[in-house]
C-alpha cells in the first residue's frame, strides 16, 4: 500500500464503477498533504480489482471514465492532488439521457 | 467541396419523397436532386430541408394544409449499427417551432424500402383512418374501430390486420385529442418532443404504415461490411457500457449528487428519494431485462416488471432517465411503482414524459402557491400524478389545460407564473439543472426546437475535464455551438449519440460511412459546414414561422434566483445575455440572432418563397 496515516479520502462511485467495484463507496487513507490520483487508483486497485480491471489503466483512468473533486471539478490527470476530507467521485464520462 | 450536377443519386438515398395529400388521398413522388441530400443528408437535416421547399413554416401546425414528414437517411438499411432511424419533422403545436423527433427500428428500414428517401403527410381523412404505403401505392382506409386505442395495443391489432411484413408508427389517445405533447410511437419507442402525434391526430391518422421492396445499393459495399464490422466492435466497448448495463437512468444518483437533479419544478437540484428511483436500486428489487432497436448492437432498453397489479404476461415498464426525473423528481414522487406506471400509462397514451411531468411539476407548484385551484394536485402525490397523466391524455376535465402545455398553462393562470414555467419556446426543460450545468443551459435557450438536450447535448461541456459548470466562461458559446454541430450530424445521419463516445472524430469517420453508401467524396470539413448548414435551416425554418430574439432565454427563474440547495448554482442574468450574443456571433449571425441573406447563399439555403 503507498499511502498511509489516518486520514481518509472518501470515493464515491457512480454508474459503472458502483456496478463493478459492488459498493457504492470506498475509502483511502492518506497523509495530511493528500494523494495523487495516480495513487488513488492504485490504492483502489487493491481494494478492489474488478473496479481496476473496468476502469483504470497503469495508474490512470481509462477512456470514458472520469473523476470529480467534490463534485466540482472533473480531472483525468494522474498528478492531480485530492486532500483529505475532500470526495473523490469516479463516474462515466458519458453524461448523456 | 466539388458537387456534381444536379442528378439523381446513384448509391444511398432513392432521390425522392412521396408527397401524400390524405384529404383527397393521393400521391405523388417528387424528386429530391443530389445536391441536396449531401447538403442535408437525411433526417433533421433533410426534413428540414423538405419543410422549407414545402412552405411549412407558415402554417399552423394543427391546419390541414399543414406537412408532417417521416425522414430516413442515407445509412438506413446500411450494417452500421443503430442507423435504423427516422426522423419526424413538423412544426411543433407546443412551440410553434421547428420540430424534429427520432425514433428508431423497422419502421426506419421498412419505411425507406417503399423507395422514398422521406414521406410526407397533409390534409385532413374525413373519419379516422389509417394511412397504407405499399411501395407507391397508397391508400386511406376508414379505422373508427381503432380510435381511443393506446399505443401498444393498437400495433399490435394492426399486425393481426394488416400482417407481419407492414411497419406501423401509430399515435394513441393523446394524439387523436391532439394534446400539444403528443408522440408518435414505433414498438415501443417514440418520436416523444414536441408534439408530432397531435399533427398526425390533426389529420385523422391513427397509424401510417409501411411496406417495402426497394433496396438501394451501396457504393462500396465490402469496404462498409468491413467498417461496420470494426464499429460494432467499438460499440461493445467501455463508452457504451453505462447504456448497456444500466441504461440512461444511470444519470439519476449523479446528477443528485452534483445538485443538477430537476427537482419539484426546478425548485431544487436534489431529491431525498433518488435513491428509490435509481437503476441500482429498481434492479435489485424487480426484474429486468434488456432489449434494443433493430439493427443495434448497444441495447441500452432497460425493461423493468412486473407491478404487482400487472398479468403475468406484462411486457414490463421501458425506463429511462428522462421518464425517471419528469415523472419521479420533478412532481416529488419518489415512490418507484408510482413512477413505473406512470412511466409506462404515458407511453400507452402516447405522451412525452418530459412535457407531461414538466407540466405537471408546474401545475402542482401553481397549486402550492395558491394560484391555481386544483387542491388534490400536490407534489409527491403518486396518486394524483396519475391521475393527472390520465386526465391530460383525455383532455377530461383540468387534463384539458394541461394538455397545452407549461407555457400555455402559465398564460391562463396568469399571476405572471410564467416566471417559473420550465419550458423554453413552449418545450418543457429535461432533467439537467441549467443553473449547475450552465453550458447545458446555454444550449437550452438557443436550441431551435426549444429547450432540448438532444440537439443541443452541451452536458457534455459542463462534465468534463476542467468543465466550470457553475459558470459561463468565455468558451461556453464555442463549445455550446460545437455539440449543437456534432448531434445535428447525429440526427441526420441518423445515428445514435450513444455510439458518440466511441468516435475519435465524428466528422472524418461519418465521412468515411457517407462514402461508403452513397460513394460521395466528402470529407470531414464538409460535414462541418453540413453541420452548419443544418442548424442554420431549423433557425431560418423559425424566423419565417415568426421566432424573435427574445425566445433565446431561460424562464426568469433560472436567472434571478440561486438553486435553493446549492448556492454556487446561480446565473447572471448580463452574462447569460452575454453568452446568448456570443453564441450567435459564433454562428456568423447577427448579435440578436437574426440570419443574413447572404450567409443563407453561401450555405445553399434557399431564402426564396417556396414553389412546392
Amino acid at each position: 500500500m503507498l499511502i498511509t496515516g489516518s486520514m481518509n479520502i472518501r470515493v464515491e462511485l457512480y454508474g459503472i464503477p458502483r456496478q463493478r467495484a459492488g459498493t457504492e463507496l470506498l475509502h483511502v487513507a492518506t497523509e495530511s498533504e493528500g494523494a495523487s490520483l495516480s495513487q488513488i487508483l492504485t490504492d483502489l486497485t487493491r481494494q478492489s480489482p474488478d473496479l481496476a480491471n473496468a476502469c483504470f489503466d497503469q495508474g490512470s483512468l481509462r477512456s470514458g471514465y472520469l473523476a470529480s473533486i467534490d463534485g466540482e471539478t472533473f480531472v483525468t490527470d494522474p498528478q492531480t492532488i485530492v486532500l483529505p476530507g475532500q470526495s473523490l467521485l469516479l463516474l462515466s464520462a458519458d453524461a448523456g439521457g | 467541396m466539388t458537387i456534381g450536377e444536379a442528378t439523381r443519386p446513384r448509391h444511398g438515398n432513392h432521390g425522392c419523397y412521396l408527397r401524400i395529400d390524405v384529404t383527397c388521398q393521393t400521391s405523388e413522388s417528387e424528386q429530391i436532386d443530389q445536391l441536396a441530400l449531401r447538403r442535408f443528408l437525411g433526417g433533421s437535416g433533410l426534413g428540414t430541408y423538405l419543410l422549407l421547399r414545402e412552405g411549412a413554416a407558415e402554417v399552423a401546425p394543427l391546419a390541414p394544409e399543414a406537412v408532417l414528414a417521416f425522414v430516413f437517411s442515407p445509412l438506413v438499411g446500411s450494417p452500421l449499427t443503430t442507423s435504423a432511424k427516422f426522423a419526424v419533422v413538423s412544426k411543433s403545436p407546443l412551440t410553434g417551432r421547428l420540430n424534429d423527433s427520432l425514433a428508431s427500428s423497422r419502421f426506419a428500414l421498412e419505411g425507406k424500402k417503399t423507395g422514398h428517401d422521406a414521406i410526407l403527410l397533409r390534409g385532413k381523412a374525413a373519419q379516422p383512418s389509417v394511412l397504407l404505403v405499399d411501395d407507391d401505392q397508397v391508400s386511406v382506409e376508414p379505422a373508427e374501430d381503432l380510435w381511443g386505442l393506446s399505443c401498444p395495443d393498437v400495433e399490435r391489432l394492426l399486425k393481426e390486420r394488416y400482417g407481419p411484413d407492414y411497419q406501423a408508427a401509430v399515435i394513441g389517445p393523446a394524439g387523436e385529442q391532439q394534446v400539444r405533447y403528443a408522440t408518435i410511437s414505433h414498438d415501443g419507442r417514440h418520436a416523444g418532443r414536441g408534439g408530432s402525434g397531435a399533427v398526425l391526430g390533426s389529420k385523422n391518422i391513427k397509424a401510417v404504415l409501411v411496406r417495402g421492396s426497394r433496396r438501394v445499393t451501396w457504393s462500396q459495399p465490402e469496404e462498409l461490411v468491413e467498417l461496420a464490422k470494426e464499429l460494432s466492435k467499438k460499440s461493445f466497448g467501455p463508452a457504451t457500457a453505462k447504456y448497456r448495463e444500466l441504461g440512461t437512468a444511470a444519470n439519476m444518483l449523479l446528477l443528485n449528487r452534483l445538485k443538477a437533479l430537476p427537482t419539484r419544478n426546478f425548485q431544487q437540484g436534489s431529491f431525498e428519494q433518488a435513491v428509490e428511483l435509481s437503476p441500482e436500486k429498481l434492479s435489485v428489487t424487480r426484474t429486468k431485462t434488456r432489449s434494443s432497436c433493430a439493427a443495434c448492437t448497444i441495447g441500452c432498453e432497460h425493461i423493468y416488471g412486473p407491478l404487482d397489479d400487472d398479468s403475468k404476461d406484462s411486457a414490463g415498464t421501458r425506463l429511462e432517465y428522462e421518464n425517471l426525473f419528469a415523472l419521479g423528481s420533478l412532481c416529488g414522487v419518489g415512490e418507484s411503482d408510482d413512477v413505473l406506471r406512470a412511466s409506462r400509462r404515458c407511453d400507452e397514451l402516447g405522451l412525452d414524459t418530459i412535457s407531461a411531468g414538466g407540466t405537471i411539476a408546474f401545475a402542482m407548484e401553481c397549486v402550492e402557491r395558491g394560484y391555481w385551484d386544483v387542491p388534490w394536485l400536490q407534489f409527491g402525490d403518486g396518486k394524483a400524478l396519475l391521475q393527472a397523466i390520465e386526465w391530460i391524455g383525455k383532455r377530461h376535465d383540468v387534463g384539458d389545460m394541461l394538455a397545452e402545455g407549461s407555457r400555455c398553462l402559465a398564460e391562463k393562470i396568469g399571476h405572471n407564473t410564467i416566471q417559473f414555467a420550465p419550458q423554453v419556446k413552449g418545450l418543457e426543460i429535461p432533467g439537467y439543472e441549467p443553473r449547475a450545468l450552465q453550458t447545458m443551459g446555454l444550449g437550452f435557450a438557443v436550441a431551435a426546437r426549444g429547450a432540448d438536450h438532444n440537439r443541443s447535448s452541451a452536458y457534455e461541456v459542463d462534465i468534463a475535464e476542467g468543465a466550470q459548470r457553475h459558470d459561463l466562461p468565455p468558451t461556453a458559446a464555442a463549445q455550446a455551438v460545437e455539440t449543437e454541430n456534432r448531434a445535428a450530424i447525429m440526427d441526420s445521419l441518423i445515428l445514435c449519440k450513444f455510439l458518440r463516445g466511441v468516435f475519435g472524430d465524428l466528422y472524418g469517420e461519418a465521412a468515411e460511412m457517407l462514402q461508403q453508401v452513397t460513394g460521395w467524396d466528402v470529407d470531414g470539413k464538409e460535414l462541418e459546414e453540413t453541420a452548419q448548414r443544418i442548424v442554420t435551416a431549423k433557425k431560418w425554418f423559425n424566423i419565417r414561422a415568426g421566432w424573435k430574439p427574445a425566445e433565446d432565454t431561460l424562464p426568469a427563474r433560472f436567472l434571478d434566483e440561486p438553486l435553493a440547495d446549492d448556492q454556487q448554482a446561480q446565473m447572471s442574468k448580463t452574462d447569460f445575455q452575454q453568452a446568448v450574443r456570443a453564441y450567435n456571433q459564433c454562428r456568423g449571425w447577427s448579435d440578436d440572432g437574426w440570419i443574413q441573406t447572404d450567409q443563407l447563399d453561401q450555405l445553399g439555403i434557399d431564402h426564396q418563397q417556396p414553389t412546392g
